[in-house]
């Protein structure tokens, strides 16, 4: 009995030292910068952490009552046979989520099914094993005809892959992904607005996604060392390029107690725009949508 | 019985270090931060992370036009009060909030006229004997929103 107990008790230390060591690596990593850019053990971290609106914010800021939905937006699900790279996988993945969104947003939950297949066909090459996705497809079946348990269903799937990318640190797929999601949002939105000037309101709720943009794009810069980040890093600058056109009108924030729990920040920087930098905005974003879904690059054709 | 009994110390035993020793945060905030009530939607901007005793850490997130936000904080308690800063992300970096001026407290509401970039800065206090310790502990920010209606569109700033 003893003897047993003397194995077992060295046993559990020899785990634990190896707990230890292995922990140790990710000791440095504290605050809310990924390990990267982690400054030293300085008590100050000095780099920002960025953080970017999901795509079903981001559509459901833009989404105002007088825009229809419209058909043919979406990326075609034939298409997924095209997409034989980790980075085709994973920008394609983001496109096909940015799609369920819009989809499920405007209630359109008829082919909703066959959209999630493809994402989770996508997730499994990409080796993203969210949980209970079995669980998730017997939901969708049983809920194809309620809109909002299907909002509940993707947006938990989104969220789900999220967070196994950050716990396994595969923080440069989700760069990869959230470039998809963004493009594909950004062109469906865009599409929406047939008549300029009688949607005023949802165009000037686009442009303000440049900041939603830079954010995402000062993420992605961590990870610039990862071929497939960088190919999406020039997607985004290419976008980037053609937000930093809008004139921006200085001013300064006003902040203003409302009651004891809340603030008001009135004012601040606001973004001017005209038909022509809208149209040529759109028209960059429709080009790169194209080489995303179709698996091509401008430069290489 | 003896072997029953072995094979539990035994289980038990083999499992210790990995409960012992795991620290992840990355759901930190959505287990412990206070939310707001049901009206309010969960932002994917959230974030939580491990905090050393008197270290500051900021992230940047976007906040549209028109919405009012809900931003929650909690830490471990023996990081003692967490401080919650928010600055305007441009190069001035103006303050907007700091809740060392309401009593650390931790959560609050707030509503913005134009979508902007913000800065949150958390901050854990310096422990009182000025004994700096490598402990580390969780950290959660929690966001919500929801929609308050239209943009500030007070200016004709659209078109020719």
């Amino acid at each position: 009995m003893i003897r047993w107990f003397i194995f077992i008790l060295l046993f559990t230390s020899l785990c634990c030292t190896s707990c230890q060591s292995t922990d140790k690596k990710k000791e440095e990593s504290t605050g809310f910068q990924t390990e990267s850019e982690t400054p030293g053990d300085s008590l100050k971290e000095s780099s920002v952490y960025y953080r970017f609106p999901s795509a079903k914010e981001m559509l459901s800021y833009i989404k105002t009552e007088d825009l229809r939905y419209r058909t043919g937006l979406v990326n075609q699900v034939e298409h997924l046979e095209r997409y034989h790279s980790t980075r085709a996988k994973a920008l394609n993945l983001g496109v096909y989520l940015a799609d369920l969104s819009y989809m499920i947003l405007f209630g359109k939950t008829q082919e909703i099914k066959e959209y999630f297949n493809v994402v989770f066909n996508l997730s499994a090459e990409l080796r993203i094993n969210v949980p209970h996705e079995e669980r998730l497809l017997e939901n969708i079946s049983n809920n194809v005809n309620n809109p909002d348990s299907l909002i509940q269903i993707a947006d938990q799937y989104h969220t789900d892959i999220i967070d196994y990318l950050l716990k396994t640190d595969k923080e440069k797929t989700l760069a990869v992904i959230s470039t998809g999601t963004y493009v594909e949002g950004l062109y469906i939105a865009s599409h929406l607005i047939s008549d300029y000037s009688s949607r005023e309101s949802a165009v000037k709720k686009i442009v303000d996604q440049k900041h939603a943009f830079k954010n995402l794009t000062k993420f992605a810069k961590d990870f610039s060392t990862d071929l497939n980040t960088r190919y999406s890093l020039d997607y985004l600058e290419r976008i980037n390029n053609y937000f930093e056109k809008f004139p921006v009108i200085k001013e300064e924030t006003d902040v203003k107690r409302e009651n004891d729990s809340t603030i008001i920040f009135e004012g601040g920087d606001s973004i001017k725009i005209t038909k022509e930098h809208f149209k040529n905005l759109k028209a960059e974003v429709t080009q790169i949508r194209q080489e995303i879904i179709l698996n091509y690059k401008k430069s290489l054709q | 019985m003896k072997d029953k009994f072995k094979y539990l110390i035994f289980t038990f035993l083999f499992f210790l270090p990995f409960f012992a020793f795991s620290q992840n945060c990355t759901n930190y905030h959505i287990e412990n931060c206070r939310w707001a009530d049901r009206t309010f939607l969960y932002s994917r901007q959230s974030k939580s992370a491990l905090f050393k005793q008197g270290m500051s850490s900021e992230f940047s997130i976007v906040v549209y036009g028109g919405e009012e936000y809900y931003i929650s904080v909690d830490g471990h308690r023996k990081l003692g009060d967490i401080r919650l800063q928010i600055f305007e992300d441009d190069d001035q970096k103006t303050q907007l909030y700091d809740n060392a001026e309401f009593k650390y407290e931790k959560f609050f509401f707030f509503k913005v006229s134009r979508t902007r970039k913000l800065i949150i800065e958390v901050s854990s206090k310096k422990p009182e004997n000025d004994k700096t310790s490598d402990e580390k502990y969780c950290v959660g920010v929690l966001i919500e929103f929801r929609d308050t209606g239209t943009p500030d569109e007070s200016e004709e700033d659209i078109g020719f």
